[in-house]
């Protein structure tokens, strides 16, 4: 079960709201498909950021990901325990595992994105 | 897709499944750096069934192997075995295999998934007239790969006469719970470790067996994911990433699979001359000097220069830093020589270093 207090992209990143601000992450079927997570590389504070573009990668074992944020707005903040302990995400992806805190420029975005409930569905639809 | 006589065991165990050369395959169980750390430390078991196996023999059959594979089977003692490659007749490689010696005239051929049906078919076309039989014994024998530093006391609990007899690259056939099979120690970890040739029927018992064995010291199932990355850090070739029939053993930096002194073989020729110049490129291993994971593809730079391609790459969980082979001119293969990765459009500083990244110390 995913988190209902979080949004979620179909790109499988999560964003958690606290009023302007939203922390982002990347959701437990991203996780444990990408198995292994070793680097991650976030965007520096202070970016300036666009609704749908890329701004970083999760490194895993296996393969390579891309981190893409859901809202526009500025990186106010970046995990910085990830930088060490990337494994953080595999164990607590809408936790300890957060990546990055970004200032909305819009906040209306948040409506565009999908509720935990669509956001399982989504993944069911997937499996087929 | 194909399935493996063990691949209940693999949903049993809960492993996600990929296609690998047409196979379903586990790519991982527990995770790919707790069964890496386990193979290191302890011991891993291994479902290599998807490879080729070939036995060939007869009166003819050392001829038949000293014009088909690049190395010297000549000296290879009965109960041996060796790493060698089959090239085409411009020295590029067709596939690398392993060669076993089960008696003066019958051999088992180990070759890769990707490459059987190739290599089974230009086997066939390269016999000779005279006394040489080929027979795919793929479908019919399971292989299983028992490796890390406990795996002697595993082997011991199942076939003690393995265990206590086999020398690095060595081969025997035996009695493996009452089945007639191979064990080798062989692998693909830079771990000691064993391989087991076995009837398809007795895969399952034989994984059990050994998953009931090794408990004590914590053995765990293994998957493709952690045998790559254990594969990388000794520097061992994966077909298709490494190498491939564009590359030549020479290229590779695998001459020590090229024997010259033999007489002639398919591709020697070619591979005499490229010797004699010196190859343009070599295979080396690199790390970066920050922090980064180099991929196949991802090109390879000097002072700005695109000089070659990554062939593999991941980050070492050992020294922790990303590390990876590729392709550069061979004046720029020394270690120490300064290169850049670009990764994804960001060049990383890396350098050339001595292969392999990782060894074992021995006991």
């Amino acid at each position: 079960m995913e988190p209902n207090d979080l949004r979620y992209h179909e790109e499988h990143e999560w964003i958690r709201v606290q009023g302007k601000q939203a922390t982002l992450g990347i959701s437990n079927f991203a996780q444990d498909a990408l198995g292994d997570i070793v680097f991650i590389d976030l965007p520096k504070s202070g970016a300036a950021v666009t609704a749908g573009q890329q701004i970083g990668e999760v490194e895993s074992t296996k393969t390579t990901s891309s981190i893409y944020t859901p809202v526009s707005g500025t990186v106010v903040k970046i995990n910085p325990d990830l930088k060490d302990h990337p494994e953080a995400v595999n164990a607590d992806p809408y936790g300890k595992g957060w990546m990055a805190v970004i200032e909305m420029s819009d906040p209306a975005q948040i409506d565009k994105l999908m509720t935990a409930a669509q956001y399982e569905s989504f993944l069911a639809s997937q499996k087929k | 897709m194909k399935r493996t006589p063990l691949y209940e065991r693999h949903v049993a165990a809960g492993a996600k499944l990929v296609d690998f050369a047409g196979w379903e395959m586990p790519i991982q169980y527990s995770g790919v750096i707790d069964e890496y750390q386990t193979v290191r430390t302890a011991a891993g078991l291994f479902d290599v069934s998807h490879m080729g196996r070939f036995t060939v023999e007869g009166r003819d059959v050392l001829t038949f192997l000293q014009h088909v594979t690049t190395n010297n089977v000549g000296p290879l003692a009965v109960g041996a075995a060796q790493y060698s490659m089959v090239c085409n007749q411009t020295g590029g490689i067709k596939d690398d295999i392993f060669i076993y010696r089960l008696a003066a005239t019958r051999f088992l051929l180990c070759v890769n998934a990707s490459n059987r049906e190739k290599i089974f078919s230009w086997f066939c076309a390269k016999a000779p007239q005279g006394d040489v039989r080929l027979s795919d014994e793929s479908d019919e024998l399971a292989q299983i790969a028992l490796q890390g530093p406990r795996s002697p006391q595993v082997l011991r609990a199942i076939c003690p006469a393995a265990a206590d007899s086999l020398k690095p690259r060595h081969c025997l056939e035996t009695d493996v719970l009452r089945t007639h099979g191979i064990v080798s120690r062989t692998g693909y970890t830079g771990e000691v470790g064993y391989e087991l040739y076995l009837p398809s029927s007795s895969a399952k018992p034989v994984w059990d067996a050994l998953m009931k064995a090794g408990a004590p010291v914590g053995i765990k199932p293994c998957g493709l994911g952690s045998r790559d990355l254990l594969r990388l850090e000794v520097g061992y070739l994966l077909y298709g990433n490494d190498i491939d029939e564009q590359t030549t053993p020479l290229e590779a930096s695998a001459a020590f699979a090229v024997d010259f002194t033999k007489g002639e073989f398919i591709g020697s020729q070619a591979l005499h001359g490229q010797q004699a110049k010196g190859p343009a490129k070599r295979l080396v291993g690199f790390e970066l000097l920050e922090k980064g994971v180099p991929r196949h593809g991802m090109k390879i730079l000097a002072d700005g220069q695109d000089i070659g391609l990554v062939s593999s790459g991941n980050l070492s969980p050992r020294l922790q830093k990303g590390i990876g082979l590729g392709y550069v001119p061979a004046k720029l293969s020394e270690p120490g020589t300064p290169i850049q990765i670009d990764i994804r459009g960001r060049v990383h500083p890396a350098v050339v270093v001595k292969l392999p990244f990782y060894q074992r110390t021995k006991a």
